[in-house]
């Protein structure tokens, strides 16, 4: 066996191609000189012996070929002479260059920058060690999985016996930290003792939350790495220093480098304190939840560990549940961070980005049977060329060899183009988010990871033999010298060569189910946009005023609420305001309530949601009342309860009648005292708008206990976002303190609720453009290449009296013949397309006449532009001058 | 000269793996070798050696190092490694086989004839 240096030594003696073939040289010339000595001692004269000598052993030149093919690491040497022979080629054709360059940079940058985002969001394990093992507990109820825990029931789980080690985490929103004069808000993880060292990361300075820190109830933080750049800036000596949260002073005790996020999904890793701290940072009993962790070896080891705490969780902690046995506890594969949190988008966005993907390779297809069919007009226009090659001994592989460098360069220009063109597009798509959503931006944010080059090499490698290996085969095809000889064959068939005619087919096929889907998309953004969501979007300004984490936490909003409105109300450029606990696409919460209708008798059990109002708030919102009246000053706690209704409720249990004046008993507010109803309005559309409001019962904000929270929301004559300071001042000299959270527009707030839709349709728009771009440079050459190839027919046809009209016609019609063919073939592709978009489409089919025939329009259209070229250069054949030139 | 018959593919590479098996040679003295054994009924395109040398040495089946030839001149030398004995055992055997094979065939059908 070889030692490695020798090996090495030995591998740089081989790649010294010099040497070898000067080896070789002299190995022949001695077997020359030895053989034409014997002929010589034959009796030969010297020069007679060697001309024999020569001639007996054949070709040198062949055989020295030969050899050097048979040396395994020649294809190396081969190699770097096929690509410089390459970079030859193509430097000659800048033209040819250029467009197939530019039409596979578009093709992989596309699928490299669609491929990035699914990677980031969908296949990226947590930046964790052995992250493949990391499992989270689950209980599903009736399919409503959850992954949060009373910290009480993971201690009963903690102690279930034969279970695996179970670590807690609680990952919480930012808090205020300060250390000396910096302060900021971080993110802030409650940690069980062992729970750091289950993650695995080590802390880049100082140490680990350990279980001791827990039992003694040590205030003790492990900070992140860009905190301890904010807060230290880098100081190694920040171990052991203060840092006060919520004004109580903790001791620095790590670090963790700054690829650590957590494990929940798309969360960001702040800081982390012992459990036990979280009394002492008042996070009240009730709202003490855990998400669980654990290590288990494979999916089957998951079953298996999850029986035992199934068993336990039963047997402590689910007395509460109406049904517990339908509740099961679950181990889930959490490699890709902790499922089912309120910032876990993947379930919204799989298909889409699956279905991006499957857009973006589309467009590669388009690209590659672009360059492909450029690749089979220069082998046809090469053939002399190859055919001297060939018939010079170069065996067809060597040939096709050659042939597949030059489309690896193309290929590898591309890719690196279309790297470039990926990292921009990602970085626009992540400046059309909205504000808030930094963690997800730093999931899709273009690195040049690992995956993501892998896929860049493999999708240039397939490219290459997509486009390079059928062209290749066929320039240095057997029968090559009688095709040579047999050059009218072609230039009779006056449409262009068939192979061209089906790429530009399928082309046009892929295309119009690209533009079909894009099309589709966009019609479901333009529905929703234009529907009526029952309030007017218009000059809308909201804000969230919070008390939680303030001076006003104890008593909430609703002591503080009237004087509020009144100051804002009193502001200029003010028409009217006001607050309820939640409002369509901004947000808040509503409460989920049974109820009764008084004198009837319901057999169902009746839920309904839950909003407090203030009065006014439709009046500003522009909703309007079907019945009835508004809540106004006299609705105060210590008059009537009172209650408005939706359309919704009124049709369902009052249908036909009208509802004011009955009585609604509500269990969760007031005691479930009965209320009287005053008054309808119609419903309004929540969310995205895709739904219709069910039955949901408004209540005056006087009259529905307690709040945390109220949204605000103004209605001004100005452009909404210049009241923003004035606001501000004026809820500040009363409340000092109250928290803004989320200022936002109606337009704003919508949008970002129908960010999906959005993307869906701005990114399939985008694909349907390039493939219809490359489609019709694709379409513009093989006509262009088929006039060219008919000049002489077309002077003839000149000659015996056409007119340029009918010149110009007869090259539109062999285009519009393609597209029409192409779009019979996807037509039902497209709409099977549409069918897989399902879910994403809205107000619209898959099979809608509109956008198909629109499309089929559409390309049409674009294919006689991209025809005008060639067409016109046809119309001004002269017919002397084409029937002379040969 | 005699009718010299072609080779059939492959068999020169075996031609060459026993030639080199009797001792260690350069080049010219493999195809001097081979001549001598087959007395001269088989023809070898001279030049068809050198690809068979490099592709049997790509394989392992043989090894090379340079040294002096009978008149002082720098040659190749090609000697069989053990993965060549090894080759050209079993390649012997099945060439063996074939060739007993396909004249049991020719003689049974000139008998029958």
């Amino acid at each position: 066996m070889r030692s490695p240096a020798a090996f090495l030594r030995f591998l740089l003696a081989r790649l010294d191609r010099r040497r070898l073939d000067r080896e070789m040289d002299d190995e022949m010339a001695l077997h020359l000189e030895l053989h034409a000595e014997a002929l010589e001692r034959q009796g030969l004269s010297p020069s007679e012996a060697h001309r024999r000598a020569r001639a007996e052993f054949g070709g040198v030149q062949h055989y020295r070929e030969q050899a050097r093919e048979a040396r395994a690491l020649s294809w190396a040497y081969d190699l770097v002479a096929d690509v410089r022979y390459g970079v030859r080629m193509l430097r000659r054709s800048p033209g040819f260059t250029l467009v197939a360059v530019a039409s596979l940079a578009v093709g992989l940058g596309a699928n490299i920058a669609i491929f990035g985002v699914l990677y980031g969001t969908m296949l990226q394990s947590l930046a964790i060690p052995r992250a493949g093992e990391l499992a989270a507990l689950v209980v599903n109820t009736d399919g409503d999985p959850s992954t949060i825990f009373r910290w009480k029931d993971y201690l009963a789980l903690r102690a279930s016996p034969n279970a695996p080690e179970l670590q807690g985490v609680n990952e919480m929103d930012d808090i205020q930290v300060g250390a000396g004069k910096v302060s900021m808000l971080l993110p802030i993880d409650y940690v069980d003792g062992g729970y750091l060292e289950l993650i695995g990361v080590r802390p880049i300075l100082g140490r680990l939350i350990a279980p001791s820190d827990e039992r003694a109830n040590a205030q003790v933080v492990v900070i992140s790495e860009p905190a301890w750049t904010h807060l230290f800036a880098r100081d190694p000596g920040a171990i052991g220093r203060r840092l006060l949260i919520k004004d109580i002073p903790f001791s620095v005790i790590g670090v963790m480098p700054a690829s650590f996020h957590g494990v929940m999904f798309n969360w960001r890793f702040g800081m982390a304190v012992p459990h036990s701290a979280a009394a002492t940072l008042g996070i009240p009993a009730d709202r003490d939840y855990v998400q669980i962790v654990t290590r288990v070896a494979s999916a089957s080891a998951r079953a298996a560990a999850a029986a035992p705490l199934d068993a336990t969780l039963h047997g402590c902690c689910l007395a509460k549940m109406k049904d517990p046995t339908k509740a099961r506890l679950a181990l889930v594969d959490a490699s890709r961070g902790v499922p089912y949190s309120k910032m876990d988008f993947r379930d919204d966005y799989r298909m889409l980005l699956w279905l991006l993907m499957g857009g973006a390779f589309l467009v590669l297809l388009v690209a590659c049977s672009n360059v492909g069919s450029l690749m089979l007009a220069r082998g046809a226009a090469r053939e002399r060329e190859l055919a001297v090659r060939l018939s010079m001994g170069a065996s067809r592989g060597r040939v096709v060899r050659q042939l597949l460098a030059e489309s690896a360069l193309l290929a590898a220009l591309g890719a690196a183009i279309g790297v470039m063109l990926a990292a921009w597009a990602t970085g626009v798509l992540i400046a059309t988010l909205p504000a808030g959503m930094e963690s997800s931006a730093a999931l899709v944010e273009f690195h040049a990871k690992g995956a993501i080059i892998a896929f860049t090499i493999a999708a240039s490698i397939a490219c290459v033999f997509a486009f390079g290996l059928g062209p290749a085969l066929r320039a240095t095809r057997e029968d090559l010298v009688s095709a040579l000889k047999d050059r009218a064959g072609w230039r009779s068939n006056g449409r262009g060569r068939p192979i061209d005619r089906l790429l530009v087919i399928g082309q046009v096929a892929v295309t119009l189910v690209l533009v079909c889907g894009a099309g589709l998309l966009t019609a479901t953004l333009r529905n929703l946009r234009t529907i009526d969501p029952g309030y007017a979007s218009d000059h809308l300004l909201m804000v969230s005023l919070e008390t939680r984490a303030t001076g006003f936490e104890r008593d909430g909003i609703i002591p503080l609420h009237q004087e509020i409105l009144d100051r804002v109300r009193r502001l200029p450029g003010i028409q009217s305001a006001g607050m309820a606990t939640r409002i369509p696409a901004f947000g808040g919460r509503t409460i989920f309530s049974a109820y009764t209708v008084v004198g009837r008798s319901l057999r169902d059990s009746l839920e309904a949601d839950i909003t407090a109002i203030t009065p006014g708030y439709f009046a500003t919102a522009g909703t309007r009342f079907m019945l009835g009246r508004d809540f106004d000053a006299t609705d105060s706690p210590a008059s009537p309860p009172v209650v408005i209704v939706n359309e919704a409720f009124a049709r369902k249990h009052f249908a036909g009648g009208s509802p004011i004046g009955a009585q609604v008993r509500i269990a969760q507010i007031n005691g479930g005292e009965t209320v009287t109803i005053v008054g309808v309005v119609h419903d309004v559309r929540f969310g995205d708008r895709r739904s219709r409001q069910d039955p949901m019962l408004y209540l005056p904000s006087t009259q529905s206990g307690n709040w945390p929270f109220l949204e605000l929301m103004v209605r001004s004559s100005l452009s909404p976002r210049v009241l923003v300071p004035s606001i501000d001042q004026a809820v500040e000299s009363y409340a000092r303190g109250l928290r803004f959270r989320n200022w936002a527009t109606m337009e704003e707030a919508y949008n970002e609720t129908i960010l999906r839709e959005r993307l869906a349709a701005s990114l399939g728009a985008t694909c349907a453009l390039l493939a219809l771009g490359l489609a019709m440079v694709g379409l513009s050459g093989v006509v262009g290449f088929a006039v060219v190839r008919r000049t002489r027919e077309i002077g003839v046809r000149m000659a015996l009296g056409a007119r340029r009209s009918s010149v110009v016609w007869l090259v539109l019609r062999s285009a519009l013949v393609m597209v029409g063919i192409g779009v019979g073939i996807g037509a039902p592709l497209a709409v099977g397309a549409g069918r897989a978009l399902g879910a994403l489409l809205f107000g619209i089919g898959a099979m809608n006449p509109f956008v198909l025939s629109g499309a089929a329009v559409g390309l049409m259209f674009v294919a006689v532009l991209a025809s005008a070229i060639p067409a016109w250069r046809a119309s001004r054949v002269d017919p002397v001058s084409s029937l002379r030139s040969d | 000269m005699a009718l010299a018959s072609e080779l059939l593919p492959g068999t020169l590479e075996l031609l060459i793996l026993k030639a080199v098996s009797l001792g260690p040679k350069h080049g010219y003295r493999i195809l001097l070798r081979i001549q001598e054994i087959s007395r001269g009924a088989l023809s070898i395109t001279q030049g068809a050696l050198y690809p068979a040398l490099y592709r049997l040495e790509e394989q392992g089946l043989l090894a090379s190092e340079w040294g002096t030839s009978e008149n002082n001149r720098r040659a190749k030398y090609y000697r069989i490694t053990r993965a060549g004995e090894k080759r050209l055992r079993e390649e012997t055997d099945g060439w063996n086989r074939l060739s007993s094979g396909v004249s049991l065939v020719l003689r049974a059908v000139t008998e029958d004839a």
